[in-house]
């Protein structure tokens, strides 16, 4: 166990540099001159560059990222944002919160529904439940995320009230930030008001977000527990005179968890990819509303910096998720 | 492993080619399939005749159909109303489909074709070929799909090529990863080996015996790379990557710039969004039937 | 396992039960604070680093010049100084200064505070020199004590003197009618040389990747300190900048106790708030959706006078552009008339010259170009061209401007009248900052480009000398100047005689409308939304208003909650 983790520890240093290569590399090809962006409105052929000359844009260009590379990993330093002017670092302290918040409460909301609607799909295999449900599921990956953000917001914030229609918290709240994860710092501030004024605010959000998880993860339970009800040993626990329902709780729902397991996991990335989109409909100031402001700006030291620290992140939760299996599924661990 | 592989990981490489008739058989006797067939051929049909269908021209805009307001609502003239420019909806929304059928098409058929080469070579040739073209698929597996198609559509400037060649490129990993388990799987069947004993030219194998029998998760994998496609351009669309004259009867592109009107004329956006999901549906429906069909193991329960 | 779990859900709803009626979208005004919707966080809240509407709509409510402007127009009426001579020559400005003002950490306001902070602006040195970051100073003083950039003109300021306690007297080099008004830009406001100091508003690195400005020192972004009726408080950035009443204002204080901006970039999103309570009221209000907040009996619209102009640039650098004749066939491929009635709500009027009729200088009888394809066509051939001439027309995307509030509209239908007017129009578009913003100042954003202006202070020369009177890349009179029209915006700028000045600037105005250089198309009535038991915001053309002055018509009761019906 030790040995799978020590190798694929080593195994980052490699993935984080290519990373950061791939990611300096990206931000250059984009079209557009980062010289005349950082002039901004006034600029002119000369100070281009003279800009150029300032900030080293002509040097070759493994000669820039290494400069870069000292930059992030000496000074930790990302740079600073060309639209807001503050350093990339605590736009991403205050921002990255929002998201994980976000994120947290989709998953919640996709896993508290579909595991239970997977499930009883599979118990009623091929009937009226199962077929609607899937059905279902399909609808959900159908419907583009910024779409059903959209309706959400519009039908039940908009036309009929019952939410705030943008923003992590109402105007009148008054609570310290010390995490910046608004629900938490409501517990600390043991504020109900706040608390539940922040929970209200993931609400619309959070389905959006969680609706192609929520679609995929009641599938893959149907799947896992469809398959699993065929295993011998099911069958056998069954013959024995057990309990349909301790069958169920026992070994079915115990064993079907595996792969749920993994692919709730596995849904970091699909998180990501939503939230630029669901972030941008309901002004949630996180890492995904201000990566997409960042590509319609052309603000470039927000792209390298944002993308390369997000990125860093995903291959971290992707390794945690890898060990947690690798402890759970000794097969992995071999392989 | 993304959600199609996990899906179509089911389907077994091996099945014999006689298949084809029980899987025909299973799959019009599943309701949600049917529908999906319906909405398919609906879709594909408006999208070919267009012309014919459309009652004006979805680029023509007359400022004085609009009555000084935005935006008339449908009416017996203008079927879904009139957008902010003065253009017939039904008109935009009905060559949208042409749109979104071709940026599918073209977004499929370059992930299949690199997929499937890149795949099938990785997967027979084995050795340092295999490894080195699997970890570049590991590496663009690991990105997230969206992200990627954003990212290439970014590098590549904003435009309707873009948008395809983005969701093109996306799919290709997948598809390698499928044709290569599926080559490997059979690269030590009997057939396979005796036909290596007496001679025959391994490309030959490659495309006459292993290819056809690979067939089957890729026409799965392919009808729902489609739907992830048109959702995919959709969104690259919606963040203002997408075709760049804004006249263009793009379902996303629509979507985009009738946002704005949702509260006072809510049926501009909601429309080419429901074209959306509606088109999308019907190709996950057939995917998952086709999936259904094609898989022996999911027929019958305890 | 499953019991924990139920103890779980129940402890989470009952913590959401006891407190789901405040999630309800509640009120957040009433009473004596407000919040108000932004479009965005301003930069920085120190005036003579910013160009924003944003970060001067906050810096206007704490700081104060030594002219102001008469609430709702653009005349000149005494704020920290009392009154003003002029000498003869034009060059030294003698101002009164109010006696009794402080600075909000309690320094008193004087003459030599006055001078601290113009010299302060003159002496930029480095990377606050650059256009972007001291826009205005360069706009209007032209130069600085060292002018790093050789590109830069010799400084119109001449140098501050405090003659006494409560008398500065200001140089400048040259004579300008243009002068006076420019000191009641927001930019020029007068700020505490202690905190300045203190708190090191000059300090700031330059990023070394972007090149970025950013100012390290605390002033600009927690110790803000000028004379105004509001003091800073408190600014949690994407969340909430909050002012509060200075009570020790030499002026009235004002109603509100709690001024509050809340940055809401989605135009939709405003409104929204504005609907559900959690603003009081927002700028930028869309044209489509006034009807709805004047049908809304809980809201109101505040029109600001039309002190703007959006028009079509035409790049005369880029052929056939220096044609006359291509150049009028453009004027009468616009249906202006159709998309001004359109596209405004009843707000806008079709323009046919570079200033809004407010301004002096305005001429009545300029030539005008109707919307005619078949007279276009006829001109196009007349030039010797084939029809259909391609083009390429600009437009900004991720904006909305007064004047243009959805320029993909805007286009889309310019773009459809000059295809049936002989020409073939390729769109092209990029985001408005800086991109597309960069773009059009130099130049290289196709034959035709939609942009506007909205005048900083009631003076023509703030038009039509911004305009013209220079050559600019684009418009393309770097290449192609207008020597007559040079000449008389010249002139004018120098007439000290308001009647001459006027008459001036009425032929300039004929002139350009024969020249076309561009084609206006609408002035408009900017709008505001708000509650309808807030009063006394007088919406200004400058569209810089003061806070001071409102309230809330129910005043005298507690905090009150304002529920939607």
């Amino acid at each position: 166990m030790l040995r799978f983790v020590v190798r694929r520890l080593l195994l980052l240093v490699p993935i984080l540099l290519g990373l950061s290569i791939l990611v300096f590399l990206w931000v250059r090809a984009l079209p557009g001159d980062p010289a005349a962006a950082l002039l901004g409105e006034r600029a002119t052929a000369e100070s281009i560059e003279q800009v150029r000359e300032q900030y080293g844009l002509d040097r070759p260009i493994h000669i820039q990222y290494l400069a870069y590379l000292r930059l992030v990993v000496v000074d930790r330093n990302l740079g600073t944002s060309i639209e807001s002017r503050r350093p990339i670092t605590e736009e991403i302290s205050r921002r990255f919160p929002a998201t994980v918040e976000l994120a947290v409460a989709s998953l919640i909301f996709a896993t508290v529904f579909g595991i239970p609607l997977g499930f009883f799909a599979a118990k009623r295999y091929g009937g009226f439940f199962d077929n609607a449900s899937l059905v279902g599921s399909l609808l959900g990956i159908s419907i583009p995320i910024f779409f059903l953000a959209l309706i959400l917001k519009w039908i039940f914030a908009v036309e009929l009230g019952l939410f705030p229609t943008i923003g992590r918290q109402s105007v009148e709240i008054n609570v310290d930030h010390p995490t910046n994860f608004y629900v938490l710092d409501a517990i600390i501030a043991l504020d109900p008001v706040a608390f539940s004024d922040a929970l209200w605010h993931l609400v619309l959000p959070a389905i959006a977000l969680g609706s192609i998880p929520l679609a995929i993860i009641a599938r893959i339970t149907r799947a896992a527990v469809l398959d699993v009800q065929n295993e011998d040993y099911v069958r056998t626990a069954r013959a024995k005179g057990l309990a349909s329902s301790v069958v169920d709780r026992r070994h079915v729902f115990r064993n079907a968890m595996l792969p749920v397991v993994t692919i709730i996991g596995l849904q970091t990335g699909l998180l990501l990819s939503g939230a630029i989109l669901t972030e941008t409909v309901f002004a949630i100031p996180g890492m995904g509303s201000w990566l997409a402001e960042a590509i319609e700006a052309s603000d470039y030291p927000v792209l390298q910096g944002g993308i390369l620290f997000v990125a860093v992140i995903f291959v971290l939760v992707n390794l945690l998720v890898d060990i947690a299996y690798a402890l759970v599924d000794p097969r992995v661990r071999l392989s | 492993m993304s959600v199609t592989e996990l899906e179509t990981k089911e389907i077994q490489l091996d099945a014999p080619t006689g298949l084809w008739r029980d899987a025909w058989q299973r799959l019009i006797r599943n309701p949600a399939a049917i529908i999906g067939l319906v909405l398919v051929s609906l879709f594909v049909l408006t999208a070919l005749f267009a012309d014919v269908i459309a009652p004006y021209d979805p680029r023509d805009s007359d400022l004085s159909r609009l009555e000084g307001s935005c935006c008339p609502g449908p009416s017996s003239e203008y079927w879904f109303g009139v957008d902010d420019v003065g253009r017939d909806q039904f008109s935009r929304v009905v060559y949208g489909a042409r749109f979104s059928l071709l940026i599918g098409v073209v977004a499929v058929t370059v992930g299949v074709t690199f997929g499937v080469l890149l795949g099938s070579i990785s997967g027979y040739l084995g050795g340092a070929t295999d490894t080195l073209i699997m970890r570049l698929m590991d590496i663009m597996l690991s990105i997230p799909g969206l992200l990627m198609a954003i990212g290439i559509a970014a590098m590549l400037g904003p435009g309707l090529l873009s948008v395809m060649i983005a969701v093109g490129v996306v799919n290709i990993p997948i598809f390698a990863r499928l044709l290569r388990g599926s080559v490997l799987g059979q690269k030590h069947n009997d057939f396979v080996l005796a036909a290596r004993a007496v001679g025959v030219p391994r490309r030959t194998i490659l495309f006459s015996h292993i290819l056809p029998n690979a067939i089957s998760p890729v026409i799965v994998a392919g009808t729902l790379a489609l739907a992830t496609a048109i959702i995919d351009a959709a969104g690259l669309g919606f963040l203002g990557l997408g075709p760049q004259d804004p006249s263009t009867p793009e379902w996303g592109t629509m979507l985009t710039n009738t946002v704005r009107y949702l509260q006072t004329a809510p049926h501009l956006a909601i429309i080419p969004g429901l074209a959306i999901v509606v088109s999308v549906l019907g190709f996950n429906l057939i995917g998952d039937g086709l999936r259904e069909a094609l898989d022996p193991k999911l027929r019958g329960r305890t | 396992m499953r019991d924990r779990l139920k103890w779980l859900a129940l402890l989470g709803g009952v913590m959401l039960a006891a407190a789901v009626p405040v999630g309800c979208g509640g009120g957040g005004g009433g009473g004596d604070t407000l919040t108000f919707g932004s479009a965005s966080d301003p930069v920085v809240l120190d005036g003579a680093l910013v160009s924003d509407g944003e970060s001067l709509r906050v810096i206007d409510q704490m700081m104060e010049t030594l002219v102001g402007l008469e609430a709702g127009s653009t005349e000149l009426v005494p704020e920290l100084a009392e009154s003003w001579t002029a000498s003869d020559d034009g060059l030294t400005w003698t101002f009164q200064l109010k006696d009794g003002v402080t600075f909000h950490d309690g320094e008193p306001f004087n003459a030599e505070a006055v001078c601290f902070n113009f010299d302060r602006w003159y002496n930029f040195s480095g990377p606050l020199q650059n256009s972007s970051v001291s826009y205005y100073w360069q706009t209007v003083f032209r130069g600085y004590a060292n002018n790093e950039d050789d590109g830069l003109p010799p400084s119109l300021y001449g140098g501050c003197e405090a003659q006494d306690e409560l008398t500065a007297v200001l140089t400048i080099t040259e004579p300008s009618s243009s002068f006076l008004g420019a000191l009641a830009l927001t930019n020029f406001g007068i700020a505490s040389p202690a905190a300045l100091t203190e708190f090191e508003a000059d300090a700031g690195t330059v990023d070394e990747e972007a090149g970025v400005f950013q100012p390290t020192g605390t002033y600009g972004t927690e110790h803000p300190t000028g004379t105004g009726p509001f003091k800073f408080e408190s600014w949690e950035r994407g969340d909430r900048l909050t002012l509060t009443r200075n009570d020790d204002y030499w002026g009235e204080a004002p109603a509100l106790g709690t001024l509050t901006f809340r940055p809401i970039s989605d135009n939709a999103a405003r409104l929204q708030a504005l609907q559900t309570g959690e603003i009081q009221g927002y700028d930028l209000v869309e044209p489509q959706d006034v009807p709805t907040i004047e049908g809304d009996a809980n809201l109101q619209v505040l029109d600001r006078p039309a002190f703007n102009v959006g028009y079509v640039t035409i790049n005369q650098a880029m052929a056939p552009m220096d044609n006359p004749l291509v150049r009028q066939a453009v004027a009468h491929g616009l249906d202006r008339q159709a998309v001004v009635d359109n596209f405004y709500g009843g707000r806008g009027v079709v323009a046919h010259q570079f200033m809004p009729p407010l301004v002096e200088g305005y001429a009545d009888d300029v030539a005008q170009f109707e919307f005619d394809p078949d007279r276009a066509r006829a001109l196009l051939q007349q030039a010797g061209l084939e029809l259909p001439v391609a083009i390429e027309f600009w437009y900004p995307t991720d904006v909305s401007r007064p004047y243009m509030p959805d320029p993909r509209r805007n286009f889309e239908a310019f773009a459809a009248s000059l295809n049936r007017s002989g020409f073939r129009v390729t769109a092209r578009s990029a985001p408005w900052s800086p991109d597309y913003l960069g773009r059009q100042q130099n130049g290289t954003a196709g034959h035709l480009n939609l942009i506007g202006w909205t005048g900083d202070f009631g003076d023509p020369d703030n038009f039509v000398g911004t305009f013209f009177q220079g050559p600019q890349p684009a418009w393309g009179t770097d290449e192609f100047p207008n020597a007559e029209v040079v000449d008389i915006l010249n002139r004018a700028e120098r007439e000290t005689d308001i009647a001459a000045r006027t008459g001036l600037y009425e032929e300039a105005n004929r002139m350009i409308a024969e020249w076309i250089p561009g084609v206006p198309y609408v002035h408009t009535s900017p709008a505001l939304a708000f509650e309808a038991n807030v009063q006394g915001y007088v919406p200004s053309p400058v569209s810089l208003e003061e806070f001071a002055t409102v309230s809330f018509s129910d005043e005298g009761d507690e905090e009150e909650e304002t529920t939607e019906e």
